[in-house]
């Protein structure tokens, strides 16, 4: 049987997330669901590193382990070559992470939300009032700093959430779906954003189902189909190998290989 | 140095309660009052109208506050039920440079200066205006405020703990039912448990497995004295030994929870 896996694996020295056989294997009295199995990947520092697949296909699972919501049933993850396990709360303090519902503080305005952020990790006041005022420039929320949570319009409420991941100026930062049910204007202004954040040197994982966004905004490309990894790319690579196609048609091209190769 | 920054994050965490309690003061104390004046109305006239015995007026006042009780720990079940159905903030708070059981006590806290905002009105007003119908006999100033705090950490754990281990559709469909309201009525609310074991010696046993018995006859023994309720010191103890099961049992489900595996 012809199996469309493409999977390289890259060995830069400047990885800054080592992932080595991920297995989550959810158990129920029926039957054993592998959310992940066996995920061995590599995140390079500075990179937009988008997680794509369909629906169930584990991208969540992989973003809230690497989050340190769950743990792995077995394997690992390495963050500058140590287990994220092992130095969890300085990996913690290294790492934001906007998940895919929004769980700001609904009771607080946008800029308790902020101050609270600055205060959890153990920032000074002074900084935490400099990080605050940059970030609220950053994102263009000044005109809501005292508004509650509960009076922002959903895209404005993603910036907050993004700006809240950024308050201890983290190495990594995980979107889960950042843009998931926004209107395309302010979609648009999300990913602007990310490339700022890129610029400034974060190394981002994006998750992602919408291709245009994973084609406008990663570096490389992971597919993950039914938990596993079917394939790693970059992007420029990508399209050169399928003949600069769209990253839609790729994918759905590649899908047909993943779901034959399944059966 | 990890211990101070936990610290350091949980004493952040508690200054987000404060200043949620700070906005809400006047509404809590609102709540507290309306609270006390209803009980005070029930405990100090209604009942003693319809014919119950006046030393009952003290044991029952105890009751409605406890009903009290009732009522915010289980507004803060469905606060945390709602925040991990929703991925609301828990999830965030999870996130933090700090081990979950940190987490955990700055929601038992908050809930107790809730609690302490909205009872000590009550108490005072209660004990004030209520004066010789409660009938006190020798209150127990050292044990009352340890029993109380018992009593709010307990509640606080236990309210977490169902909030966080069952589903939502179970919880809102079967908690009372299946097992708040049971909890509540055999728990030595409605009676004493000495009365009850008197007449019924062995279903009094079995009660004893209910914490709800000890936080009764606890806070009776510490507000009114006398020989007619079981050991406050003893309640002390058996509520301690429950909290540290509910401490154990919430660190467990909370993990089951958030990870299904």
């Amino acid at each position: 049987m012809h199996e469309t896996i493409l999977h390289k694996e890259y060995t830069f020295d400047q990885s800054l997330l080592r992932i080595t056989s991920l297995n989550k294997i959810y158990k129920d009295k029926k039957r054993e669901v592998h959310a992940l199995d066996n995920v061995s990947l590599t995140i390079h520092k500075g990179e937009i590193f988008g997680l794509l697949g369909v629906n169930g296909a584990g991208k969540t699972t992989l973003s809230s382990i690497l989050a340190t919501l769950h743990p792995p049933t077995s394997g690992d993850a390495l963050f500058n070559g140590t287990s994220i396990y092992d130095e969890l709360y300085a990996y913690r303090n290294q790492l934001g992470f906007c998940p895919q519902y929004q769980n700001l503080d609904a009771q607080l305005t946008v800029e308790e939300n902020l101050i609270f952020a600055g205060r959890y990790y153990l920032l000074p006041n002074e900084t935490i009032k400099k990080r605050v005022d940059e970030l609220i420039a950053q994102f263009d929320l000044e005109r809501y700093r005292t508004f509650k949570i509960h009076q922002l319009s959903g895209g404005n409420k993603q910036r907050v959430l993004i700006a809240r991941a950024l308050i201890h100026q983290p190495q990594l930062i995980i979107l889960d779906e950042p843009t998931v049910g926004l209107d395309p204007d302010i979609r648009r202004i999300l990913w602007d954003i990310i490339k700022e954040l890129k610029a400034a040197g974060i190394t981002i994982i994006l998750t992602t189902h919408y291709l245009d966004e994973a084609e406008y905004l990663s570096d490389r490309i992971c597919i993950l189909h039914k938990g596993r990894v079917r394939l790693i790319e970059s992007l420029d690579t990508l399209k050169a190998q399928h003949e600069r196609k769209k990253l839609e048609d790729i994918f759905l091209q590649l899908r047909e290989g993943f779901d034959d190769a399944s059966q | 140095m990890m211990h101070l920054n936990n610290a350091h994050i949980f004493w952040a965490l508690m200054q987000r309660n404060m200043l949620l309690l700070k906005k809400n003061f006047i509404s809590k104390l609102l709540d507290g009052l309306f609270t006390s004046i209803a009980i005070l109305v029930v405990a100090g006239y209604l009942l003693p109208l319809v014919g119950i015995p006046s030393y009952m007026i003290g044991p029952f006042f105890i009751n409605i506050a406890l009903n009290t009780l009732f009522s915010y720990g289980f507004a803060m079940a469905m606060n945390i039920l709602k925040e991990i159905k929703n991925g609301g903030r828990i999830y965030y708070l999870l996130t933090l440079p700090v081990p979950k059981k940190w987490v955990l006590a700055s929601y038992i806290t908050n809930f107790a200066l809730e609690v302490i905002i909205i009872t000590v009105p009550l108490l005072l007003i209660g004990a004030f205006v209520l004066g010789d119908k409660l009938q006190i006999i020798q209150t127990n100033w050292l044990l009352l405020p340890i029993i109380s705090m018992a009593t709010i950490i307990f509640f606080g754990l236990f309210m977490l703990l169902i909030g966080i281990h069952y589903e939502q559709k179970w919880f809102f469909a079967n908690i009372w039912p299946r097992r708040l309201s049971p909890m509540y009525s055999f728990g030595a609310t409605f009676y004493m448990w000495k009365s009850l074991y008197a007449f019924a010696p062995t279903f009094a046993l079995i009660t004893l497995l209910n914490p709800l018995v000890y936080i009764s006859e606890g806070l009776r023994k510490a507000l009114i004295g006398g020989d007619r309720f079981l050991s406050g010191w003893l309640c002390c103890g058996v509520l301690f030994v429950w909290s540290l099961l509910a401490c154990i049992t919430l660190q467990y489900s909370l993990k089951k929870r958030m990870d299904p595996v």
